[in-house]
């Protein structure tokens, strides 16, 4: 070993905190080298130093002034608490005008049309009613005669506050515009007309609800919900087709969601990264093992990206994963996890992370404006304040245990997991659990069955077989050799050797398995039910939505080359 | 390290003697328990027992004697009125160099916001003044050595007051207060990992500037 091998850990060897093998290594050392000898006695003289550096006598009445500050704290706390007079000179005028202030307050909110308005809910169907009363007693600057005298009619027809008199309350009879009803019209007036503040308080609240709700009301005709051009425009959808009006309502509410977690989650990942760049300096991993050269200076580098990437760059990080997305019934949310999971290894998951994962992917799909084929229903699910929280969980979970990496790593441990190169960046990650590109080959998921298989080609089966027992073992599962009557599949041409494993884990931990593995599922394993309605849906659920324990076989074939595996039917 | 004698103990803090049957060597646990019963004579105790440490503690944080007794002082206040609160999820001692650490730092964020001083103020020299700290004399050296014992602290004293505020904690704690890697992670609230790649970086430093003492 050399010099700059050794100096790190003679601090520890100092403080006699240095255990095997390394103490043997710097033992060895020292004895032949006389420089490093030196630097020990001078770490040691120091601190010998510092313990010996003496004290200092307290006050000899310490105690004394340390009960007469009590004293002096209970006193000045009594005081505050006793009411001080207030001058009348000062208090009535002061009052005089707080009361005056409030009175003018009561009144305008009491009064002001805008303020009444304000105070009704849009779902409310008096609404767009009242609102039409309200702006025919003013001058519809703007808005076409025919209907702004339309409005004042029912205005002067109106009974009451957000009454309108039933020879008025036809639909027909309160229509502005040709093409819309009774509400839009009264949402167009108010949106050209009225000022911006309420303008924004509607669009925020009121179009958006309103959108949603007629979204979900029942289909009209062969097109199906429709949400008119005018308040799919106020309301800032992008889309008036049913689906895209809600995604990119979700969306609006899950980027907001996702910035946040970004800005948290964020905080976490630069302590991790600052931590890990010390350590990295001192030539050592996470977990205390001594790093190679090569591994401290990749150590450095990524912490040091992790720290620039960290905060900010989160939520486009999940947007790059959700970019990746194939829009292909059924299998979407599966591709997006499984490259989500591939771009973010995690040295640990539990199924509560799993489940945030999930979640947390769902509301980036939500954000993307996709088209409206190929979307099934039931795949995603409405955004809610519980899988928010559950997601977050989940980002914070992850963020203790998961490395950070710069874009550029990101990028090549995309390539090497797809181009198969021998070493991938994942390999800085110590026990990042992940097959590396040195020994998985290809893979294939088979379907249906009594016993749900996965398929690795792999070249090196004694290395494969390690690891799977190690990423199965993290995730609370046993591997046991599979016995013949349960392994009952012909092997593919080619296969040199061929092991069965039988693997039990939980149901949400097998997307782990794939994701540790760099797979992802290219065909559901079993038939599932949509949550509302109870009828089949087209496309099916993962092993990962079942819950309770499962079990499948891990097919290792070593192979010379590349090929395909051939998948025989279940008997 | 010359200790106060039982009779001055009384005279000085007026404390009185323990009652017979009431053993005087109780733990601080035991002695919580009895201020929290009601016993003001257990905080009493409590104080004794730590309050050097405390002010020296406070001491190798600021360098200034005065400043390092108020905080010292304060310290025990706090614990006074936020005893009951205290989990016992670690010793007394820690808590007690808990509080006292924020209150160093309270303090040196005020003095700095001030301009009081650059870094921190040292006390200039060792003085046996009735103003300065009166040092615990070794009374087992000889004058010459003592001079030099002094100097030598005087040193590593204005050393530490150039480190940044993270390095000083660190070595002070570990070296001068002997803390384990344990109890520092609690009291700094950051990794094992990450206080001794700080404690590395900290006593190279302070090498540098003692060089020539430990060349000597």
């Amino acid at each position: 070993m050399d010099c700059e091998r050794i100096r790190p850990f003679l601090d520890d060897f100092a403080e006699g905190e240095l255990k095997p093998p390394h103490k043997q290594k710097v033992e060895e050392h020292l004895k032949a080298c006389p420089l490093c000898r030196k630097e020990l006695a001078s770490i040691r003289e120091v601190i010998r130093l510092l313990r010996e550096s003496g004290q200092v006598e307290e006050p000899p009445d310490f105690l004394q002034q340390v009960r007469q500050r009590i004293e002096r704290r209970r006193r000045h706390v009594l005081g505050r608490l006793l009411p001080r007079p207030v001058p009348a000179r000062v208090l009535v005028p002061v009052g005089c005008v707080i009361l005056a202030a409030f009175g003018i307050w009561l009144a305008y909110r009491q009064f002001s049309p805008r303020e009444r308005m304000a105070r009704y809910p849009m779902a409310e169907d008096r609404k767009p009613k009242l609102i039409a009363r309200t702006y025919a007693r003013e001058p519809t600057a703007g808005y076409p005669t025919e209907e702004a005298e339309k409005l004042r009619e029912l205005a002067r027809a109106s009974k009451g506050l957000g009454e309108l008199a039933p020879e008025a309350s036809n639909e027909s009879g309160i229509v502005a515009h040709k093409d819309f009803d009774g509400d839009e019209a009264a949402s167009l007036a108010l949106a050209d007309k009225e000022g911006e503040a309420y303008h924004t308080r509607l669009a925020r609240r009121g179009y958006e609800e309103e959108a949603l709700r007629r979204l979900k009301a029942p289909a009209r005709g062969a097109a199906g919900a429709q949400v008119s051009p005018p308040i799919a425009r106020k309301a800032g959808l992008a889309a008036t087709d049913a689906h895209g009006a809600e995604r990119k309502l979700q969306g609006k509410k899950a980027e907001s969601q996702i910035e946040r977690w970004g800005a948290q989650a964020g905080a976490v990942y630069v302590r991790q990264a600052e931590e890990r760049a010390e350590l990295a300096e001192a030539g050592r991993s996470v977990h205390g093992r001594e790093l190679s050269p090569r591994e401290k200076d990749t150590e450095s580098l990524v912490s040091a990206n992790g720290i620039a990437l960290a905060g900010a760059d989160m939520p486009r990080e999940l947007r790059s994963a959700g970019q990746e997305v194939e829009r292909i019934p059924g299998v979407a949310e599966e591709r997006a996890k499984n490259h989500f999971l591939a771009a973010m290894p995690a040295r640990g998951t539990t199924p509560e992370v799993e489940e945030g994962l999930q979640n947390a992917l769902q509301l980036e799909k939500a954000h993307e404006e996709l088209p409206v084929n190929g979307i099934e229903e039931g795949v995603t699910q409405p955004f809610d304040e519980k899988h928010g929280k559950r997601g977050e969980a989940a980002w914070f979970a992850r963020g203790d245990s998961r490395a950070r990496m710069s874009d550029t790593a990101f990028q090549e441990g995309q390539e090497t997991t797809e181009q198969d190169q021998t070493l991938s960046f994942f390999n800085f990650l110590p026990s990042a659990g992940r097959v590396n590109g040195d020994v998985l080959l290809t893979w294939q998921e088979a379907g249906g069955g009594a016993i749900p298989e996965l398929v690795l080609q792999v070249k090196d089966r004694k290395k494969a077989l390690a690891q799977i027992r190690k990423i199965v073992a993290d995730l609370g599962g046993t591997v046991e050799p599979a016995t013949r009557e349960e392994s009952k599949y012909v092997l593919a041409s080619g296969a040199a050797y061929a092991d069965a494993l039988l693997v039990k884990l939980k149901a949400e931990a097998y997307e782990s398995v794939l994701g540790r593995f760099g797979v992802r599922a290219r065909a559901p394993v079993v038939p599932a039910t949509k949550p509302e309605s109870g009828e089949s849906i087209e496309g099916t659920q993962t092993t990962s939505q079942r819950r309770g324990p499962i079990t499948f076989i891990i097919r290792l074939k070593e192979v010379s080359e590349q090929s395909h595996p051939q998948q025989s039917p279940p008997k | 390290m010359a200790e106060l004698s039982v009779s001055k103990l009384a005279e000085v803090q007026k404390v009185t003697p323990p009652r017979r049957g009431v053993p005087g060597g109780e733990c601080d646990s035991e002695l919580i328990d009895r201020y929290l019963a009601g016993n003001e004579e257990a905080f009493n105790r409590l104080v004794l027992r730590h309050q050097r440490r405390t002010v020296n503690l406070a001491y190798r944080f600021l360098g200034n004697y005065e400043d390092a007794c108020d905080v010292a002082q304060e310290a025990f206040v706090r614990v006074y009125k936020s005893l009951r609160r205290f989990k016992r999820d670690c010793s007394f001692k820690t808590w007690l160099y808990k509080v006292v650490l924020n209150l160093c730092r309270n303090k040196y964020r005020w003095k700095k916001r001030r301009g009081e001083f650059g870094n921190i103020s040292i006390d200039s020299g060792v003085t046996n003044d009735c103003d300065g700290p009166m040092q615990i004399p070794d009374d087992t050296l000889s004058v010459a050595r003592e001079l030099r014992r002094k100097e030598i602290q005087s040193r590593i004293r204005e050393s530490l007051a150039t480190l940044p505020r993270n390095h000083r904690e660190i070595l002070v704690l570990r070296h001068m207060e002997d803390l384990s890697y344990a109890d520092m992670s609690k009291l700094l609230g950051c990794a094992e990992g990450t206080i001794k790649s700080r404690l590395h970086r900290a006593r190279a430093e302070i090498r540098k500037l003692l060089a020539d003492v430990v060349e000597s």
